[in-house]
């Protein structure tokens, strides 16, 4: 069987010259091409397309599961159970989606792995960068001084602790940490339309060390969308973007999603926002959502992923950041 | 659509000839008028005739009777799929040359089915597999933690994990490359999770060239087939537009009647469980129904 050239990723022109040439399919194209005597001035003509034709008809080269066995990143948050829950924390090269209703920590726990990504390697963080794309104007700088001043607080405690952390490096780098070094390196940018997202290209050739893409939220440019094909064009090809970036830079991706009710037979339902088909693209779904009559807890549920059943986690934001419940619950 | 060469057509200079009128494939030979042929190929009208024909014969499909098909066809068994419940609505298991389809809504254990009937295969036939993976998502932790009841010795995971080739493909021209890639291997068994997850960003565009793909994409998959490939897709199920909250498989109606037997997928709310529905199927009876457990060492 043959590969049609209307199967290649050409111009429309290009496939229309070709098939008025005679070239219906990918095989006698490169026979033609192998055979000098057979270029035609067309094909002479645009032999800059010959090396692209070429690699696009390079079959893909896999690799045995046994060669993926080499674990992957992750970004530990502060919270323990949240960071069981998902195998170690946000996992790097995957989409994770936060979903819940306003007020349920989404974005608190955006900021929050925004401070986590830049843990030093010496306290087995990843020492990287953040990126921002703000979209409903939650970023609040204040809140993450908050955070940093906290981590810093508890950095040093651990320094001050009988744990030597050795390395004059290290601690000529520990040293470095500051509230406005870390805080330079969370590159928040504001977008109100998703085709935007292509600026992260040229964001990340700048800095290439981020670690880590959060868009909150990704469905506030979505609402002013108005029709329903356009919308689904919109998402799944910042999907594909995203998902293509998360591979290349082997980073994280966090997308933070609202909730919506759906009429069924049995009444209305809760569900996150933008149907199936986004669901069905991103790797981690995790749904937050505050505990009713506790102040100050919340939880998260598993809703998706390839490594875990279904399991929840709680827990609770103080001044300092997402953080663990106390061990000892109040009592009220 | 074959283009014209030299076995086809008695020599160079006729080829010539026949190119310079813009006469490049068999088919646009054939609709050509014999007179006309006859002088841009210097040749009786016998001889263009009989040129006619011997092309007709080459470039068509043969024509085989029932009797020599039957005798002709691949000795071919059911292979286990190793999960008891699904082998039984299923009628013994996987046939060769058979696309399965796997439809679900998001989350309902598509890729858990795939891994654990992945690692079964592996077990029983001893063969490689193709993986195709097209959100890259590819878990081998997931994958050893299923192995840890089956194997004992880390070397006994490791061939395992040896025998899985994991294509990463993000986009749809890649697929096309890779499935094109595969035709040369004999007998081979391939997972596509998932089809749609490269289609979606198609649909909304005024001329619709997703579909394009996903049908040039059908009859590859239906040309491994007559090589006796066995072939498993992952397709999302998606809610019908009115309100009734039936599920119905996503990409298109053309799709819709490729898959030789199609498996709906659905979850039982909060449990970790999910319910396996014929709904297609070329010699299993249809609707015949069995309730799957999700755990740490896979489906069953």
């Amino acid at each position: 069987m043959n590969r049609p050239i209307w199967t290649l990723p050409l111009s429309k022109h290009t496939i229309n010259k070709l098939d008025k040439l005679g070239y219906k399919c990918c095989e006698d194209l490169i026979d033609s091409l192998d055979d000098p005597e057979k270029k035609s001035t067309f094909l002479r003509k645009h032999m800059e397309s010959e090396s692209e034709i070429r690699d696009m008809l390079k079959t893909p080269i896999y690799k045995t599961a046994a060669e993926l066995d080499i674990g992957r990143d992750s970004i530990a948050t502060f919270c323990k159970s949240i960071d069981e829950l998902l195998n170690g924390g946000i996992q790097v090269g995957q989409i994770t989606e936060l979903s819940g209703a306003p007020g349920s920590g989404k974005s608190q726990l955006s900021m929050q792995l925004c401070v986590s990504v830049q843990i030093p390697v010496c306290f087995e963080g990843l020492q990287a960068e953040a990126i921002y794309v703000d979209t409903n104007s939650n970023f609040s700088e204040l809140r993450l001084t908050e955070m940093i001043d906290a981590f810093l607080g508890h950095v040093s405690k651990v320094l001050s602790g009988p744990i030597d952390f050795k390395g004059e490096a290290n601690s000529e780098l520990l040293k470095s940490l500051t509230t406005a070094s870390m805080l330079s390196k969370i590159h928040r940018v504001q977008m109100n339309d998703l085709n935007q997202l292509y600026a992260l290209y040229t964001t990340l050739e700048r800095h290439p060390n981020v670690k880590l893409i959060v868009v909150d939220s990704f469905v506030m440019p979505l609402y002013q969308v108005e029709n329903s094909l356009r919308k689904n064009t919109l998402v799944h090809s910042a999907l594909d973007l995203l998902q293509t970036i998360a591979r290349e830079h082997d980073l994280a991706v966090v997308l933070t999603n609202d909730l919506t009710t759906a009429i069924t037979e049995n009444g209305a339902e809760v569900f996150p926002a933008l149907g199936e088909s986004f669901g069905h693209r991103v790797q981690y779904r995790l749904l937050l959502s505050k505990i009713p009559n506790q102040p100050n807890e919340y939880t998260a549920l598993l809703k998706k992923s390839v490594e875990h059943g279904r399991s929840a986690a709680r827990f609770t934001i103080s001044s300092n950041g997402v953080r663990d419940l106390p061990t000892e619950q109040p009592q009220l | 659509m074959i283009r014209l060469n030299v076995p086809l057509v008695p020599d160079e200079n006729i080829l010539n000839n026949l190119f310079e009128r813009n006469i490049y494939t068999v088919n646009d030979f054939l609709q050509k008028k014999t007179s006309n042929l006859q002088s841009v190929c210097n040749l009786q009208c016998k001889e263009v005739t009989k040129l006619k024909d011997c092309m007709t014969v080459k470039c068509s499909s043969p024509f085989v009777n029932g009797y020599q098909f039957y005798l002709k066809r691949p000795v071919s068994i059911f292979i286990q799929t190793g999960i008891i419940k699904l082998d039984n609505i299923l009628g013994g298991g996987l046939f060769a040359g058979n696309i399965y389809e796997l439809c679900g809504p998001s989350a309902c254990g598509k890729t858990q089915l795939c891994y654990s009937i992945l690692l079964n295969l592996i077990i029983t036939t001893k063969k490689d597999i193709v993986y195709i993976d097209t959100k890259n998502k590819f878990s081998v932790n997931r994958i050893k933690q299923m192995l840890k009841n089956k194997c004992k010795t880390n070397n006994e995971i490791n061939a395992i994990l040896s025998k899985i080739h994991v294509y990463s493909i993000l986009d749809i021209y890649k697929l096309i490359t890779c499935l094109h890639g595969l035709k040369e291997k004999l007998e081979p068994i391939i997972f596509i999770d998932s089809l749609p997850a490269l289609y979606l960003s198609f649909i909304g565009f005024d001329k619709n060239d997703g579909l394009c793909y996903i049908n040039h994409i059908c009859s590859v998959l239906k040309y491994l087939c007559n090589k006796n490939a066995t072939i498993m897709v992952t397709n999302l199920a998606v809610k019908t537009s009115d309100s009734t909250n039936y599920f119905k498989p996503a990409i298109g109606k053309y799709w819709f009647h490729i898959p030789n037997t199609r498996l709906m997928i659905t979850t039982i709310i909060n449990q970790q469980q999910m319910c396996i529905n014929i709904t297609k199927s070329a010699y299993a009876p249809l609707n015949e129904k069995c309730i799957l457990n999700i755990d740490n060492f896979g489906v069953s």
